[in-house]
């Protein structure tokens, strides 16, 4: 039970309590007017009800031919109202907005391999690791680093326009990219 | 031939890339030998100059280049970059423009020339432009940047008073016309439609907007698309169809499968539902109140009816004084789907969302929040027309606190509700709480989480009256149950990494929230001692949990340790535009802890590392601004000027500026010279309309109800406007006096003593008297023009020019009386400072006043140390007192300059020069007993005894009830949070002490 809104370029006064998180990175302005320059419909805040930002989701479209599809850059949600089902609904309606507007074959998305609880989630949401993708994060200052630390799962969940359904594979897990290769 | 080109610039381009600015210059003069015209290379020379720092003849080659009016698209793009670095913006428009006036073809040119009005905020321009690409190439797009242009014009977007412009309904009747005949309709894309109906709303036009919507097409959009359905939902109500949104809302809650997933539960369709169900009833009664008044009048023997300004407007409502026709009134065509009388009404939403959260269960909350919320709203309805509050809400809140006391957030839910309980039911809801309490098991997590959120919403609900007893026995209890669910939790092996939040947490909040209660109601300082000791040991333990480090950072700067304030709030990275909203966190009043004069920079630094954002807003948001057009997101556009109108116009910007300078001073060599540039940037800063975008929600408050943590632990009382209002008024006039130049802020500070200084401390308004007192006794020396005086700092006025103004007034007599001409020009409070009237206060103006001030500032400070006040009052005076003498310094520059430039030289200044010097020795000599008592407070804060006085202060607490006992923690941690608590405030006290005495031998 929130408030699901678009994001906003006000936000970024707003949204301390979310990004003061450790694992929530705050990025620059052009950063995120960047993507609301362009994909606005595919950014969302959830807000509760005394109007504190709760969490928020920064998507956007790309890719050619069977390629294009919906990505999740950024999906994050403040400690306190963790556990409540808001990512699902933010993921709910990224997904609903590749499909109906952007008319995408999947939605995607980068987690470390390390993150076993996020990636059981996004399993649970109906997303599958599609590749591995060599050193794609820089190690955390809290970690001890590792290949799992710093290697990304690249994750797809298929969309209805997807009938052949090419973004999932069994054996995606194994299959290694590096950096470079990725978009 | 292009290749060879490409070929030729790539050494030029590789050398700027690789910062290697002097290559780049030799590579260019090398070509310009064979081609000395080659535009591109000129072009790249002129910013290759530029970086390499030779900012004269970069501007030179610039300037000749630009007089070539150049077409070239490279050449624009370098030159583009070059005038931005130069600060030159708008000369990058008319560069442009002439390009492209030179060639009306050149497609991209056109666009270039559009965008550059873009950044500069030139919207009427760049309707023209775009109209004018739209006639020539055909774009459809080009005509929606013109009507987006001309919407911006009319909302005077980014400008000095934003707002609907006179002329706005012309330019949104001319946008109105393009967006109709557009050869493409709106429904295209969302964000056309989102301008389209912008406009329609703007104009008033609520029908025609609703046509548009309820199109197949227009249905479609709000579906998809989540700010068009916002700005739907907004022309509804705007139009009164309150019953449409009702219905629309009530479907989309109780429909599966309708198009956003599968079952609507976004709160705001709750809350739309409702707010609009009872516009319905409100419009239902005032519809048969209106069918009443007019259809029996003659029943009123008086025949004194309810005056017609009393009916209550309905957008069905005839114009006139009153008379309703019941024939040419439209009935209310009640929706079939809803029925009129109120009772039923709500009756259908109390069914509606008891059904839904049955049906939902407990996975989600919205139909068992929106009973809360509708039976809220019964109650307030109910109130005002006289009738019993029923018992409903009360029950539906404990039903809710069953339901999801086990979740976070339960507490913040119930917030709102709780609140609107009357005394009575507080008191049956607080004895249910307690029975909570004594149910719950604290050592598991569920069981944790009902414990603190009823010890949260027991805080909330408490009236006042509270005692030290009761805080700090709550303080206690939270921490006992910190214990016990962290024994629990190691039994049940169950030990979480250090890298995530604690569930435990907020127990340690809670606690610090009672402490600093115990210390409001006792002003005894150990209860801060004890609630940092909590904080502390709370942040070892969960090292992630920033709300910690925030209490900290508010509880050490009271105690005036600044270093492990600075310390914690550098450890939440606080970065980007972050900075805006939480460096107030460190820089309120912070040059009270600048220790610059003594070399630590620390605080100047935080000051330029916390403005670096505006500059990133001033280069970056133009750009995603433009970004927007080229995207055709016209949605986002108005919301990005206002982005960077709100950062631009920052409140905390411009404290932290002033903050800057009052640090500065302390180190600087006072120069007539910078302070007219300064003059003139303050007086720009002076005219702004600021936006406050400090965040203090981030400050967590779990304070009795109508308390908050954040006003409790500000290091004085909250600054706004007004304060920063005041300050740049009392430094502009200093200025002014020291330039020697008049400026347009009132001269007399009575203005101000008179109702503006609710954001003032006491010894604020005290300096600030000062300030009057230096303005009236000091004679306002010969002014100067503005012109004269910025052509002696440029170094092109002749020595007899600086001196030639004729002394205004003789020596000794109060400036104000005798300048009549500035009196004339003061200016009236700004707008947004409310003056409350009260009589002005006067001071008395001589050297003795001046002297005074010194004074009663060193009596202060001791007389504060001697009471056992809170540290940082004591530095605060300091620091004030420090602040005068500089201010002193100020405004006597025109008599005691040593720079011979500005120096003047009066027949009879004799006098005014020996009185100056004497107030200056006999203020130091007070500054310095200033300094000697902080002094001996840094020799005392450094004593081991003084440690052991600290944590007894803690350990004497440590029986029965105690936090430190109930921590279980010995006197070890509290003895070493002792030590970086008292060695903080040491260097303080010493930093200021020997600050002091640099400052007043400079």
């Amino acid at each position: 039970m929130s408030v699901l809104r678009p994001f906003k370029a006000d936000d970024l006064f707003k949204f301390n309590n979310v990004n003061l998180d450790l694992w929530t990175e705050t990025y620059s302005i052009s950063f995120y007017l960047t993507y609301l320059a362009r994909w606005p419909d595919l950014c969302l805040v959830q807000e509760a009800p005394n109007g504190k930002m709760m969490g928020y989701v920064i998507g956007k479209a790309e890719g050619h031919g069977q390629e294009w599809h919906g990505h999740v850059t950024a999906i994050t949600v403040a400690p306190e109202y963790r556990r409540l089902g808001l990512a699902r609904k933010m993921m709910d309606e990224l997904e609903r907005i590749s499909t109906e507007v952007y008319n995408g074959y999947f939605v995607d998305l980068y987690v470390r391999c390390a993150n076993i609880l996020a990636i059981n989630m996004y399993e649970r949401m109906g997303y599958s690791v599609y590749r591995r993708v060599a050193q794609y994060y820089s190690k955390l200052p809290h970690e001890k680093g590792g290949r799992d630390q710093e290697d990304a799962f690249d994750m797809r969940k298929p969309l209805p326009r997807d009938t052949m359904r090419r973004s999932v594979r069994p054996n995606g897990r194994e299959i290694i990219i590096s950096r470079d290769q990725a978009p | 031939m292009v290749d060879q080109e490409q070929r030729k610039l790539k050494p030029i381009y590789d050398a700027l890339d690789s910062g290697s600015y002097k290559a780049a210059i030799q590579t260019c003069n090398k070509l310009l030998k064979k081609q000395p015209q080659h535009e591109t290379i000129r072009a790249l020379k002129s910013l290759a100059l530029l970086r390499a720092n030779k900012a004269e003849e970069a501007i030179q080659l610039c300037d000749e280049i630009l007089a070539s009016k150049p077409t070239d698209d490279t050449v624009l793009g370098i030159m583009q970059h070059v005038l931005k670095h130069l600060d030159r913006t708008p000369e990058i428009t008319a560069m442009f423009e002439d390009a492209f006036k030179k060639q009306p073809g050149n497609e991209e040119l056109g666009a270039q020339t559009f965008m550059s009005h873009i950044r500069v905020g030139s919207w009427k321009n760049a309707q023209i432009i775009a109209l004018k690409l739209f006639k020539s190439f055909k774009q459809p797009k080009y005509l929606f940047w013109s009507i987006m242009s001309a919407v911006l014009q009319a909302q005077n977007a980014g400008g000095v008073n934003p707002g609907m412009t006179d002329n706005a309904p012309i330019l949104l009747n001319l946008a109105l016309r393009m967006i109709t005949n557009s050869p493409i309709p709106s429904y295209v894309a969302p964000d056309h439609f989102y301008l389209h109906l912008t406009i329609l709303k703007t104009l008033d036009k609520l029908d025609e907007a609703y046509e548009l919507i309820q199109s197949e097409r227009g249905k479609r959009l709000c579906e998809t698309s989540l700010v068009v359905d916002e700005l739907r939902r907004e022309i509804f109500l705007a139009k009164g169809a309150c019953k449409e949104e009702a219905v629309l809302c009530g479907e989309r809650l109780s429909k599966k499968g309708w198009a956003r997933g599968e079952l609507d539960r976004n709160w705001i369709t709750f809350l739309s539902l409702i707010d609009s169900t009872f516009d319905v009833i409100k419009l239902n009664e005032s519809q048969s109140k209106c069918e009443t008044d007019s259809v029996a009048p003659a029943t009123d023997s008086e025949g004194a009816g309810p005056p017609p300004s009393e009916a209550k407007p309905t957008p069905t409502s005839t114009e006139g004084n009153g008379e309703v026709d019941p024939e040419l009134t439209p009935k209310p065509t009640p929706h079939p789907e809803l029925p009129l009388e109120p009772q039923a009404l709500i009756d259908g939403l109390r069914e509606l969302f008891e059904r839904l959260a049955k049906e939902d269960g407990l996975k989600e909350r919205g139909g068992h929040l929106a009973s809360l919320q509708l039976e809220k709203r019964v109650r307030i309805r109910e109130e005002g027309q006289g009738k019993s509050v029923p018992d409903t809400l009360l029950s539906l809140i404990k039903q809710y606190f069953n339901n999801f006391s086990d979740k976070t957030c339960c507490f913040e839910d119930l917030k709102p509700y709780v609140a609107s309980l009357q005394e009575g039911e507080l008191t049956s809801w607080l004895g249910y709480l307690k029975e909570q309490a004594d149910a719950r098991d604290p050592s598991t997590p569920a069981g944790l989480a009902r414990s603190i959120n009823v010890f949260k919403l027991q805080r909330f609900s408490s009236t006042s009256g509270r005692t030290e007893d009761d805080e700090r026995n709550d303080a206690a209890l939270y921490l006992k149950t910190d214990v016990h669910f962290n024994r629990g939790m190691v039994l049940l092996g169950k030990d979480l990494s250090d890298t995530d939040l604690q569930p435990a947490d907020d127990l340690a909040i809670l606690a610090a929230n009672a402490l600093v209660s115990a210390w409001v109601i006792t002003r005894k300082e150990t209860y801060l001692h004890q609630a940092l000791v909590v904080l502390e040991y709370a942040s070892s333990k969960s090292k992630q949990n920033y709300q910690f480090r925030v209490l900290a950072v508010r509880i050490y700067r009271l105690l005036a340790a600044n270093g492990p304030a600075l310390s914690h709030y550098r450890t939440m990275d606080v970065k980007q535009v972050q900075t805006d909203t939480l460096s107030h966190l460190i820089l309120s009043r912070g040059s009270t802890y600048s220790l610059a004069p003594v070399g630590d920079v620390g605080m100047t630094q935080e000051c330029i590392a916390a403005s670096d954002i505006y500059n990133q807003n001033s280069s970056d948001t133009a750009d995603m601004i433009i970004k927007a057009f080229q995207f055709e997101k016209y949605s986002q556009i108005t919301e990005f000027v206002e982005f960077e109108d709100r950062l631009d116009n920052s409140l905390q910007r411009d404290l932290t500026r002033l903050e800057y300078v009052r640090m500065k001073f302390t180190t600087e060599k006072l120069e007539p010279e910078a302070l007219l540039l300064e003059l003139q940037e303050l007086e720009f800063v002076l005219e702004k309309m600021h936006h406050d975008n400090r965040d203090f929600a981030v400050i967590p408050n779990y304070q009795p109800r109508g308390q908050s943590l954040a006003d409790q632990t500000s290091m004085g009382v909250v600054r706004g406007f007004q304060w920063l209002t005041v300050f740049l008024q009392l430094y502009i006039r200093a200025y002014a006096r020291a330039c020697r130049v008049e400026t347009s802020v009132a001269s007399d500070m009575n203005t101000f003593l008179s109702g503006w200084l609710s954001e003032m401390t006491e010894d604020e308004k005290t300096f600030l008297k000062f300030s009057q007192i230096l303005h009236e006794w000091i004679p306002c020396p010969p002014l100067q023009s503005r012109e004269a005086a910025m052509a002696a700092l440029t170094g092109t006025a002749t020595p007899s020019e600086a001196t030639a103004a004729p002394a205004q007034n003789g020596s000794g007599e109060p400036a104000a009386k005798t300048n009549g001409d500035q009196e004339r020009k003061q200016s009236p409070p700004p707008p947004h400072v409310k003056q409350d009237g009260s009589a002005p206060v006067t001071v008395e103006a001589s050297a003795e006043t001046a002297v005074k001030y010194f004074q009663d500032a060193a009596a202060r400070a001791k007389a504060l140390a001697d009471q056992g006040e809170l540290l940082w009052e004591v530095c605060h005076v300091a620091t004030l007192a420090q602040e005068a003498y500089i201010l002193l310094q100020i405004v006597s520059l025109p008599y005691i300059s040593k720079s011979g430039k500005s120096k003047i030289k009066l027949a009879d200044s004799g006098p005014v020069v020996e009185s100056l010097k004497a107030v200056r020795t006999q203020a130091a000599t007070h500054l310095k007993t200033i300094s000697t008592l902080l002094s001996d407070i840094a020799e005392k804060e450094g004593s081991a005894a003084r440690r052991d006085e600290w944590a007894e202060g803690c350990a004497a607490l440590s029986e029965a009830n105690s936090v430190m006992h109930a921590l279980q923690l010995g006197n070890e941690f509290a003895s070493s949070v002792a030590k970086k608590t008292l060695e903080a405030r040491k260097t303080v006290c010493e930093g200021l002490a020997n600050g002091i005495l640099k400052v007043i031998s400079a």
